[in-house]
């Protein structure tokens, strides 16, 4: 394993600001491992930490494991994590909006851009991230229907859905995005949600990472089958909404299987305790996602169900 | 009239409400379909007040001459009401830029919601003002800013505003979720206003745009006045290059120039200096001759962080 500064910029106060990455391996193919490209996506930094103590232990007593490269990117908005903050924080840029960055930019767009010169060129990337801060998602892979040539390498995980997306205009700016414009095979992986570590999930999102960079021949590891991924779009999520704004209490987690009229949760009166209103499963699906913080407001989607 | 255009329900069930204050023709307050409208829009970033300034400034005209409206003349303060309150740029608890969420979802979040009311209360306004000022790192000098695609039908309203500049930029794909791209595609003729600098207030620069908004409100029927006030006429940047000048190092930023004034090529427009060490880190100078209508408002800069913007000018 090599750790390598990838980014450094001084700051104001004197001190420098740095992107580290582990690069374990050489030659083809090359895969490229990103989380944290956002201060308060901890979750999903913890699930490539938690690869590089995998990866660094492994290799060590099994030489010839890693066939080709894997460069795994922990942490990008270092900055924003240590003072506990989802952006860039002294413009409030989201880094994920900045590729493929641009030399003579704005910080966050040379930060974007001296990173993305080290990305550009994997034959596979992998972003571990979150859909939406007031979201907490099972895991699953994503990627944009652009990109739909990638299925075969998407369903690699073993998650249970793979979920295309149609970029929105401002996802032109993501990391995600420029991979693929940049013919890199592009695959996010999300679950969780953010300032908040889940452990079960991070290792089992961990374990898909593994079995992807087995099924792609990159490392030599026998790692258990999970599911062949159902493939799903935004058209298949029945979302669910709250009537009144108040206190959110879920009583279904993302992964959940639920029948119609199942109770998903309740939304409560924030002063005065009373119960508002009882969510309820449309469908016999998977809980996809639900609101992830304990203020709702009105008319908010409290959860996603699947149902294919 | 003050009146109530959306109302946002918080999760304490407490309701806010949206308020604008509109402006009749005398006698005319049944009329309201027969007449055209205008619409002035500000505060969308909560940390930009120069807008509440014009607003209070052109209300506080209106009330002194309401025999001379001919229109309805709409007034809206503060489209973000939350983040004016908070002194935020985004959409307290959502942290998102309102300007980005355009055209907005009336089953969506509480910005989409915001971002679909807003077009929904301003649609069937023949002109709009979206009123901004820059941010709290740039100052800028009042300036209209058009996209490309758009400036044939905005650049002659645009020189009514009694602006100093007005800049014909390139179409970009993101800009198309913003309230002006929404609005003008709707058939609203939205002009984007930038001046001032974030958090502040700079009277001299309202009381100028001031002049701008009666002047064409005047040409365009919605007040009829003896004496309208007179307009500048901008330097208009279409062809022109605009130069951005970023800060090579990160540091404490010392201007060297005067903002809205012309700068020879070369010209020292400030200095990056280190407190640690004493020493002068990096010295910036203008590309060309031209106007430095951008200069960095806030001291501390990152590496990148831009300083100012020059339009190059023959001559
Ligand atoms: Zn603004």
């Amino acid at each position: 394993m090599v750790r390598e500064i990838l980014v450094q910029m001084t700051s104001p106060a004197g001190y420098p600001i740095r992107v580290v990455g582990f690069r374990f391996g050489e030659g083809r193919p090359k895969v490229a491992i990103v989380g944290g490209l956002r201060g308060d996506e901890v979750h999903q930094s913890y699930v490539v930490a938690r690869l590089c103590a995998f990866l660094r232990r492994e290799a060590e007593r099994n030489h010839g494991m890693i066939q080709g490269e894997i460069l795994l990117v922990p942490l990008v908005n270092t900055f924003g994590f240590n003072v506990g903050y989802r952006f860039w924080p002294p413009d409030a840029t989201d880094i994920d909006r900045m590729f493929p960055g641009f030399r003579f930019g704005e910080t966050t767009q040379i930060l974007a851009h001296s990173l993305f010169e080290k990305l550009k060129d994997a034959d596979f990337g992998v972003h571990v991230t979150s859909l939406d801060p007031r979201q907490e998602h099972m895991a699953l892979t994503t990627m944009y229907r652009s990109g739909l040539g990638n299925i075969e390498a998407g369903s690699h995980f073993g998650t249970h859905f793979l979920y295309v997306k149609d970029p929105k205009p401002f996802d032109t700016g993501s990391l995600l995005y420029n991979w693929q414009v940049w013919d890199v095979c592009a695959l996010g992986l999300v679950g969780g949600k953010p300032s908040d570590i889940q452990q079960d999930l991070a290792l089992e999102q961990t374990t898909a990472i593994l079995r992807f960079l087995s099924k792609v021949g990159v490392l030599k590891l026998r790692v258990p089958e999970r599911f062949s991924p159902v493939l799903l779009e935004e058209a298949d999520l029945l979302l669910i909404r709250n009537g009144h704004p108040g206190l959110f209490l879920p009583l279904k987690a993302p992964g959940c299987g639920v029948f119609e009229g199942e109770t998903l949760g309740w939304v409560r009166d924030t002063l005065t305790g009373e119960p508002l209103e009882e969510l309820q499963s449309p469908a016999l699906g998977t809980v996809f996602f639900r609101y992830a913080r304990p203020a709702i407001f009105e008319e908010e989607v409290a959860f996603g169900v699947a149902t294919r | 009239m003050l009146e109530t255009w959306f109302t946002l329900n918080l999760p304490t069930r407490e309701a806010v409400a949206l308020q604008r204050q509109r402006f009749f023709p005398e006698g005319m307050e049944g009329s309201f379909n027969r007449l055209k409208r205008l619409s002035l829009l500000s505060g969308i970033h909560g940390d930009e007040l120069e807008g509440l300034y014009v607003c209070y400034r052109l209300a506080s005209f209106l009330k002194e001459n309401p025999r001379a409206i001919r229109g309805v003349i709409d007034i809206y303060p503060s489209l973000n009401p939350l983040g004016v309150n908070m002194t935020r740029r985004f959409v307290p608890f959502f942290e998102v830029d309102l300007n980005r969420m355009f055209p907005g979802d009336s089953f969506g979040s509480l910005p989409e919601k915001m971002a679909h009311a807003t077009v929904h209360a301003v649609s069937g306004s023949s002109i709009a003002v979206d009123l901004h000022a820059s941010n709290i790192f740039l100052k800028e000098i009042p300036q209209v800013r058009i996209d490309e695609g758009n400036a044939s039908k905005l650049l002659p309203l645009a020189k009514l505003l009694n602006v100093d500049f007005v800049w014909v930029y390139p179409s970009v794909t993101v800009l198309r979720s913003t309230l002006a791209h929404t609005l003008n595609a709707i058939g609203v003729r939205t002009l984007v206003v930038e001046m001032g600098v974030g958090l502040r207030v700079t009277p001299i620069f309202g009381d100028q745009l001031v002049s701008g908004l009666i002047h064409l409100m005047a040409h365009e029927g919605f007040l009829s006045l003896d004496s309208p006030p007179e307009v500048r006429e901008p330097i208009v940047s279409i062809n022109e290059q605009v130069y951005f000048i970023n800060a090579g190092c990160s540091g404490l930023f010392i201007p060297g120039a005067d903002h809205g004034g012309r700068i020879g090529k070369e010209e020292v427009i400030g200095q990056i200096v280190s407190p640690f060490t004493g020493e002068g880190l990096e010295t910036l100078r203008s590309p060309a001759d031209g106007l430095l209508f951008t200069l960095r408002a806030y001291p501390i800069v990152f590496e990148g962080s831009l300083v100012a913007r020059v339009c190059a000018l023959e001559g």
